[in-house]
């Protein structure tokens, strides 16, 4: 008993000294750093409401709590549209990075608007310094011009969430004055059924190092839903399937438009055993295609599922393209309809879920107004 | 009784017979007289002639024969010198054909095997060389990063660290997160805050 109290208070010793180098204080972990001439700036003298942030030893690891709301002020002369803000701890994890966006705002000249960041890093103790940085990668305004450096390609992350929203709202506006307020409240009602029936399914994604799974490798084919709109049209695709883990897929392309497209996504749904089907992921990838040529979309990527779940089917579908010129298709609600499964298994936009969200809280009236702002 | 041939008892005599052979000659000798007086001969002879050749010989120039002897050890050590590659490459020609042989055999047999596996196990057996090479590199050289969703949030996991993005507190009855996982390297995990109303979209990258 004693011997091994002997042994512990070195350890106990060597935590406790890590503890007091590394500064309980988690505010002084996150350095935020915007441009020069950046259209948003923290506000001051309230820049950020460091709430229940702490630093805590977990073991051999120092885990640190940051919460905060930066509110943000818009310093430029148009309306920002969304805003994507990149958090980096390198020394935390050399590869990794984060991102915070906010889409779907709506912040006139000189408004001011909150962003919160909610972070844990757990890292070895004894490595120091700041260990968080918060920069700005990207603003969208209302008339879809950016402001960034962009690289996260947030740029295109935004747009597609602003086109959605436009093509969201024109619909529940069309609903509202074809069929009146009572037919919007069942939209909204059916929506927010939709959210809570919508099958969900744990994922990890393992990029490098090797996969864990040894069961005997299969090539499982995908099935594809088509638009008859879309510019890109799958021809075909295959994705190694060993168990719970989904390896490399690679999707076979056309451009069918008339025009070169640069970036094109899939969206891909699983089947497991039991014949239920999840929404897994997407398929991004950057191209050069031009209007007749083929490509093949391939990436070294694993997915995980949970334990039990053995893949046997697989499906894909066109989500957002991007022309040359700068300009993105994304599907209509009509197409999105038009296969139940896609109305099933595809989340709503985050526009949609914003409406809902207005309707839940504040009622049918709120709705509307919101709607009529636009 | 069987009398060993003259030769191996010379050799005997000499102390170059072999272990077994020495044992087997000296049993032989212990009960064989003509033998035993023949191997002394040859031992006597032996130990004549080394009397012999140890007497110097007169009028020989022992300094001359001193540096001829030297020269010619250099001579010996040149000529080495130039006939060693040609050496190694006249073993190396011995042995190529066999060599190529064996080879182009394992060649042809290894190539009907995988010709006549089905494609998928073909896949599934390169897949399965390509893991167990990567199990046989050094750890220092298995770099991988995970992205992962749990109800704390998304987050980066490298070597022990890991980065986490979380949610604001959820209110009971609303719903979680939608997250969606992109394999160029990213996870997202999309809300929407009680307080504010805003969607807030959370992304973690492996790159």
């Amino acid at each position: 008993m004693r011997s091994n109290t002997l042994r512990l208070a070195p350890c106990f010793i060597a935590t406790l000294t890590a503890l007091w180098a590394q500064g309980p204080d988690a505010r002084g972990s996150l350095k935020i750093d915007f441009p020069k001439d950046s259209p948003v700036a923290v506000a001051s003298p309230l820049s950020a409401d460091w709430g229940q942030s702490n630093a805590m030893a977990r073991g051999g690891a120092l885990l640190l709590d940051l919460h905060t709301s930066l509110s943000l002020r818009n310093v430029s002369q148009r309306r920002i549209r969304g805003i994507t803000l990149v958090v980096l701890a390198q020394d935390v994890t050399p590869g990794g990075k984060g991102s915070v966006s906010v889409p779907s705002l709506d912040i006139a000249p000189n408004e001011t608007f909150p962003v919160r960041i909610d972070l844990r890093l757990l890292k070895p103790l004894g490595r120091e310094g700041a260990v968080v940085q918060v920069g700005l990668d990207g603003v969208l305004f209302d008339d879809l011009s950016f402001y960034g450096p962009n690289r996260l390609n947030s740029r295109r992350s935004m747009t597609v969430w602003e086109l959605e929203a436009q093509r969201d709202r024109r619909y529940f506006k069309s609903i509202l004055e074809r069929a009146g307020a009572e037919a919007l409240q069942k939209e909204m009602l059916a929506s927010l059924s939709r959210e809570a029936d919508r099958p969900r399914i744990g994922v990890q994604l393992v990029r490098g190092g090797r996969a864990t799974n040894y069961d005997a490798d299969q090539d499982v084919r995908f099935a594809f839903l088509r638009f008859p709109d879309a510019p890109i049209e799958p021809m075909d695709g295959l994705a190694h399937i060993a168990g719970n883990e989904a390896h490399a897929p690679r999707i076979q392309i056309q451009n069918r438009s008339t025009r070169p497209v640069r970036f094109a996504e899939i969206g891909w749904i699983v089947q497991d055993q039991q014949g239920r089907e999840y929404l897994a992921g997407t398929v991004p990838a950057e191209l050069n295609l031009a209007p007749g040529q083929r490509s093949e979309i391939l990436q070294d990527t694993a997915l995980r599922f949970p334990q039990q779940t053995e893949i046997k089917g697989m499906t894909g579908f066109v989500t957002s393209v991007e022309y040359a010129d700068g300009r993105f298709w994304i599907p209509s609600r009509a197409e999105l309809a038009s296969d139940g499964r896609l109305q099933r298994l595809v989340a709503p936009s985050p526009e949609e879920q914003r409406l809902v969200q207005i309707y839940r809280k504040r009622g049918l009236k709120a709705l509307i107004e919101e709607l009529n702002r636009f | 009784m069987t009398h060993p041939e003259e030769t191996r008892l010379a050799l005997l005599a000499g102390g170059e017979a072999g272990f077994w052979e020495r044992r087997a000659l000296t049993g032989h000798l212990r009960r064989c007289e003509s033998c035993r007086s023949l191997a002394e001969s040859f031992r006597q002879i032996r130990a004549d002639l080394r009397n012999e050749l140890d007497r110097m010989p007169p009028g020989v120039n022992w300094d001359r024969l001193a540096a001829e002897m030297k020269a010619n050890i250099h001579v010996g050590l040149a000529a080495g010198q130039c006939v060693g590659e040609p050496s190694l490459r006249a073993a190396w020609a011995s042995w190529w054909k066999p060599a190529v042989a064996i080879a182009g055999l394992l060649f042809i047999l290894i190539s009907s095997f995988l010709m006549k596996m089905p494609r998928q196990q073909q896949q599934s057996f390169g897949r399965g060389i390509a893991r167990f090479w990567s199990a046989a590199m050094p750890h220092g050289l298995e770099r991988a990063v995970y992205l992962e969703a749990d109800r704390t949030g998304i987050q980066v996991k490298e070597n022990g660290a890991a980065m986490t993005i979380m949610p604001p507190a959820l209110q009971a009855g609303t719903a979680p997160p939608i997250v969606s996982v992109s394999t160029q390297g990213s996870l997202r995990a999309r809300y929407v805050d009680d307080e504010t109303g805003q969607i807030t979209i959370t992304n973690v990258y492996a790159q």
